[in-house]
């Protein structure tokens, strides 16, 4: 049989029911536009999000690079060569320190090498500006204002000559310099770059760990954990070196995959929104199709007919959506930034670019989920006959019988409206779920960048002064810097709550087979060239040259300290001073082999004065350590330092102010410092120096994350009340029937509003067990840099405020619109 | 004074479509009395539908006025118009128009428990025995028969016991067995309670069980307005 080319009047005729339903084709449409829309610029901008996100990481970690290496040999470095998934090596290399300039007797600044890999790619997408070049000649520095300024030098440029003395393997040279190069950016400033034949002259190895830092850029974005030990096992590491995979990369795979758990549940929302407001829609109109059925148009042909609906529909929602996207994306955000005066051309160095793989991915999906959610009310007037499509209602047929339902009339009509489509009010409820889920989500991903969230210590103190004068190698050089009195300032200053020194003296650990000895082989083991044999006797006969130190906490620090422990130890014992914790300085150590152990000390100055502690724990904490040393860095209590030395010294004190992030505290703070005699022997970390260094880093990070949020939490309300408003209009009849026969205003209200409440509670009991539980997977997957899991309260609580307002303000606006529209006969009559 | 149960003065509705006027209803004056059984009969487009809908409360007249039970519709807010319907007025659709959602039971009380009136269960049983559905009560409107439903649609009608009930093409959607059918059992049942109906139709035989018949064509009255005509 010869088909019939009736397809012509099949697509005039859908075009005419989408344009004399104007109503219908508009909430239709919308819902395409709006899925597309979220799909287009949400990927657009996160990808952007993305992007910007690296660049934070980049400036954070002072270069680009995926591992890096601590000592490298030649070999290795063949092994490193010959590896093809290996894109770039950089080498850096620790070529001494500053130890005095005429100006600062305790500058903190070191001095490096970096080779041309390291500062020409690598570095430089964390730099700002150069100006001069990389040192070629050996009296050559390239140098920041920042370590000029830790120098004491001030408004030198490029030419201009500096003295120094430097320290290079235990030993002090004087040297005149001259500045090739100035650079200013992120990562580590307070550094002098020095050139190849400067470090070359050192004596320093690539190879030794304590100077040879190797950089690594793999081809592959997405490393695997195995393939990270693979790496590390391939590259043969002795005991001494270290190989460490950057946050970014170690966690790429779970970052990864988080990131597609988020886009599919981005996508699923976006199915949702269509599915729910085609099937709606097009089932409300089955009597259309029955009617179509009844003047000989057959079932194949209404498919036709519902799949150029689909076609115009979708076309239209698609293209629009894409638009409105781009204007977003493009246009829209970047005009916001420039308005609030934070860029010009680009945000945050990456401009929002078009990526063909997010037009294609927003175009097939939209185009896929339309044709799926259209197909089964089409099956549905396509399968049934016309007079039972005539009299098709969504809820009718499901169920013979009902049960009589008992309580207040208004609520149990209410609630019979969400069980009597079963599959429609799950599909809407899910929908909002989803979609509060994905802005929570987002919400706490992005509120964890946030630079207020990083820790700049253990008890995330305000401020941490240090006393430079320890890291002097004489321990002649060690002064007493913060006396009494300015702690009796710092207690006094207005916004200051607490104020804890951490002080020190200077010890050694005499000798012992029972615990010394193992700590000092492991010791030589990791961290030295030599073995410990060749040392051991001059260790058992002069342990002075081996210096250590007693560290001393107070109250609030030791109970910070103890939260990190696995097994935490008794607070009596330890601030009596009978026990101690150990800094384990990454030796391969277990608790079991060293807890319960005596480590004696002694005075450095009067070996005949000893004391023993118990060892209760080892710490990997850093913070505690006033020096570098051989032997074990001991932690005890404020009061057993004091008890065993008359004129401990403090090497740090941390302060809390009384309001976080607190500039004009910090302020009075530093001013009461900068009285001291030795105010220039001072460094300190403050909390509000690094939160702003870290947004610096993330450039508009945050501006544009808050603008993904906001089209989410736009998308997620006009989600629902499309929805909202075509369920609402698809039943006009049966409520004004409900009018008809005496339901009044109020109680149509009433009843609407109990609807809402009842959509906007299901939606967010789903949101706050299943989305949580999501919420909480993906942000743990991200979660390289350790932030706390915490959903922040006011995104949320306005997402709640706008849920229940949406679901219960849209119905009765679009009821109290078709209630004007006509009157209660003329909506009844509409039916028929 | 009068005794009118439904009393229509002068009343007009004029429509705008397409840039003409058209006149549903141009000047009725239209009576019933207490317990009557009224069929208004005439063509497709004469108006009767309208009519109905003005002397029911669910539309507004151009001009003129309606009173029902005494008192004047175009007086009352859209609330108070609502429960006088509620409590005073009974209505049966040709599409039966019930709730899909409820079954026939909680179809027939919903205006009383709109009302939060106490539903009279035993009043409520006798009527759906007296309509042959108590089988039926629990099932949804879209497993029975357009007879039944229409049978429903009754039940629901005078279940609050109203003074009126009006009844817009009820047969329309029935054969014609069903239809006498079950214009006989609403004839029995308002006289049973006691209640006025007035129904539209444009089935001459089915118009002939009534105790009056009006005529209207073209928005106007041309037989028989008065009871007493």
């Amino acid at each position: 049989m010869l088909k019939n080319n009736n397809m012509k009047i099949v697509s005039r005729m859908a075009w005419k029911r989408l344009a004399n339903n104007r109503r219908l084709s508009i909430t239709m449409i919308l819902a395409v536009l709006l899925s597309s829309f979220m799909l287009f610029s949400i990927f657009t901008v996160g990808v952007t999000y993305f992007k910007m996100q690296r660049l934070q990481s980049i400036r954070l970690n002072g270069a680009e690079f995926d591992a890096i290496m601590y000592g490298v040999t030649e070999k290795q470095m063949k092994v490193l060569k010959d590896n093809p998934d290996v894109e770039e090596i950089g080498i850096s290399a620790v070529s001494g320190y500053i130890e005095e300039t005429p100006y600062d007797k305790t500058p903190d600044v070191g001095l490096m090498y970096a080779d041309k890999v390291f500062w020409e790619k690598m570095m430089a997408p964390a730099r700002e500006s150069v100006t001069g070049n990389y040192p070629i000649e050996e009296d050559e520095v390239m140098v920041t204002r920042e370590a000029l300024e830790q120098c004491g030098f001030s408004g030198l440029e490029v030419g201009d000559i500096l003295d120094i003395t430097y320290g290079v393997e235990g030993e002090l040279r004087e040297k005149t310099f001259r500045i090739s190069g100035i650079w200013d950016g992120y990562g580590a400033k307070r550094i002098f770059y020095v050139s190849e034949c400067f470090y070359r002259r050192t004596g320093l190895s690539i190879a030794n760990v304590n100077s040879g830092r190797c950089f690594i850029n793999l081809r592959q974005k997405l490393v695997p954990v195995k393939y990270q030990d693979a790496f590390i096992e391939s590259m043969e590491l002795d005991k001494t070196q270290r190989l460490f995979f950057t946050g970014e990369t170690g966690y790429s795979v779970r970052i990864f995959t988080g990131m597609v758990c988020l886009v599919l549940v981005i996508c699923l929302c976006a199915y949702l929104l269509i599915y729910n407001i085609m099937y709606i829609s097009t089932a409300g109109n089955i009597r259309y199709y029955g009617l179509l059925q009844t003047v000989g148009m057959t079932g194949r042909q209404i498919y036709g007919l519902m799949r150029y609906q689909m076609m115009f529909v979708g076309g239209i929602g698609v293209s629009g959506g894409i638009l409105l996207g781009s204007g977003t994306s493009f246009i829209l955000i970047p005009g916001i930034m420039r308005s609030l005066g934070i860029r010009t051309e680009k945000i945050g160095g990456i401009e929002v670019s078009f990526h063909p793989a997010i037009f294609l991915l927003t175009v097939l999906f939209t185009v896929v989920t339309v044709c799926a959610a259209g197909r089964k009310p089409a099956g549905i007037a396509a399968a049934s006959s016309p007079l039972e499509a005539l009299g098709y209602r969504p809820a009718s047929g499901i169920r013979k019988n009902r049960r009589t339902g008992r309580g207040k009339i208004l609520w149990r009509l209410s609630k019979d409206q969400l069980s009597k489509d079963k599959k429609k009010t799950a599909v809407v409820i899910s929908s909002l779920a989803v979609s509060l889920s994905v802005f929570l989500c987002v919400v706490t991903l992005i509120s964890s960048q946030g630079a207020r969230e990083y820790y700049t210590n253990l008890r995330n103190l305000d401020m941490v002064l240090k006393n430079d004068t320890v890291k002097k190698p004489d321990m002649e050089d060690h002064v007493e810097i913060f006396d009494g009195a300015l702690l009796d300032r710092l207690d006094q200053i207005e916004g200051i709550t607490t104020v804890d020194p951490v002080i020190y003296t200077e010890i050694t650990v005499p000798w012992e087979p029972d615990f010394a000895d193992r700590w000092m082989r492991e010791f030589y083991e990791t961290w030295m060239d030599i073995p410990y044999e060749d040392e051991r006797e001059e260790y058992k006969e002069h342990p002075e040259n081996f210096g250590s130190v007693l560290v001393g906490i107070r109250e609030a620090d030791f109970r910070a300290l103890n939260d990190t422990l696995d097994e935490p130890v008794t607070e009596e014992a330890f601030l009596n001073g009978e026990i101690c914790l150990l800094y384990r300085n990454t030796l391969a150590f277990e608790e079991e082999d060293i807890i319960g152990k005596t480590v004696t000390c002694a005075d450095y100055k009067d070996r005949e004065r000893t004391r023993s502690f118990e060892i209760a724990g080892l710490t990997d904490e850093t913070g505690y350590n006033a020096l570098a040393t051989y032997p074990p860095v001991i932690i005890v209590s404020d009061q057993a330092v004091r008890e065993f030395t008359e004129e401990p010294i403090i090497f740090k004190i941390g302060i809390m102010y009384n309001e976080e992030y607190d500039e004009e505290t910090e302020g009075r703070l530093l001013s009461a410092v900068d009285q001291i005699p030795h105010a220039r022997d001072y460094s300190y970390d403050s909390k509000i120096e690094l939160m702003k260094t870290v947004k610096k880093a993330q450039g508009n990070m945050m501006e544009v994350g808050i603008c993904i949020v906001l089209i989410l939490a736009f998308i997620g309300l006009m989600n629902y009340m499309n929805t909202s408003a075509g369920s609402i209009q698809s039943r006009r009849v049966e409520l004004s029937v409900m009018e008809s026969i005496g339901m009044t205003e109020k109680q149509m209200r009433k009843m609407l509003i109990q609807e809402g409440l009842l959509y906007a509670g299901g939606a967010w009991m789903i949101t706050l067990t299943a989305g949580v539980g999501i919420t909480y997977y993906l942000y743990q997957s991200a979660n390289y840099m350790g932030a706390e899991f915490k959903i922040p309260l006011l995104p949320a609580a306005a997402a709640a405020i706008l849920t229940f307002g949406v679901c219960i303000g849209i119905p009765l606006v679009v009821y109290r619109q078709i209630e004007r529209e006509s009157s209660v006969a003329e909506r009844i009559k509409g039916v028929e | 004074m009068n005794t009118w149960i439904v009393e229509t003065k002068g009343l007009k509705k004029y429509y705008k479509l397409g840039g003409h006027i058209v006149k549903a209803l141009d000047g009725v004056d239209f009576r019933v009395k207490e317990q009557e059984f009224v069929a208004i009969i005439g063509k497709s487009g004469s108006g009767k539908s309208t009519l109905l809908h003005m002397v029911g409360g669910l539309d507004t007249p151009t001009e003129g006025e309606v009173y029902v039970a005494g008192k004047r519709l175009a007086g009352m807010t859209k609330e108070e118009l609502t429960i006088f319907r509620r409590r005073k007025v009974g209505f049966i659709f040709q599409n039966y128009n019930l709730v899909p959602d409820l079954n026939v039971y909680e179809n027939v009380v919903l205006p009383l428990e709109l009302d939060g009136r106490r539903v009279d269960k035993y009043f409520v049983e006798e009527i759906l025995e007296f309509l042959k559905l108590e089988e039926k009560k629990e099932a949804l409107p879209g497993t029975l028969s357009g007879g039944q439903q229409q049978r429903a649609a009754i039940a629901r009608a005078i279940a609050s016991k109203p003074m009126i009930v009006f009844a817009d093409e009820p047969t329309g959607n029935l054969d014609t067995a069903s239809g006498h059918d079950v214009l006989g059992l609403l004839k029995t049942a308002a006289n049973q309670f006691q209640q006025t109906v007035v129904l539209i139709t444009h089935d001459n035989d089915i118009a002939q069980m009534a105790d009056r018949i009006v005529r209207i064509e073209d928005g106007r009255i041309v037989k028989g307005c008065d009871p007493c005509a």
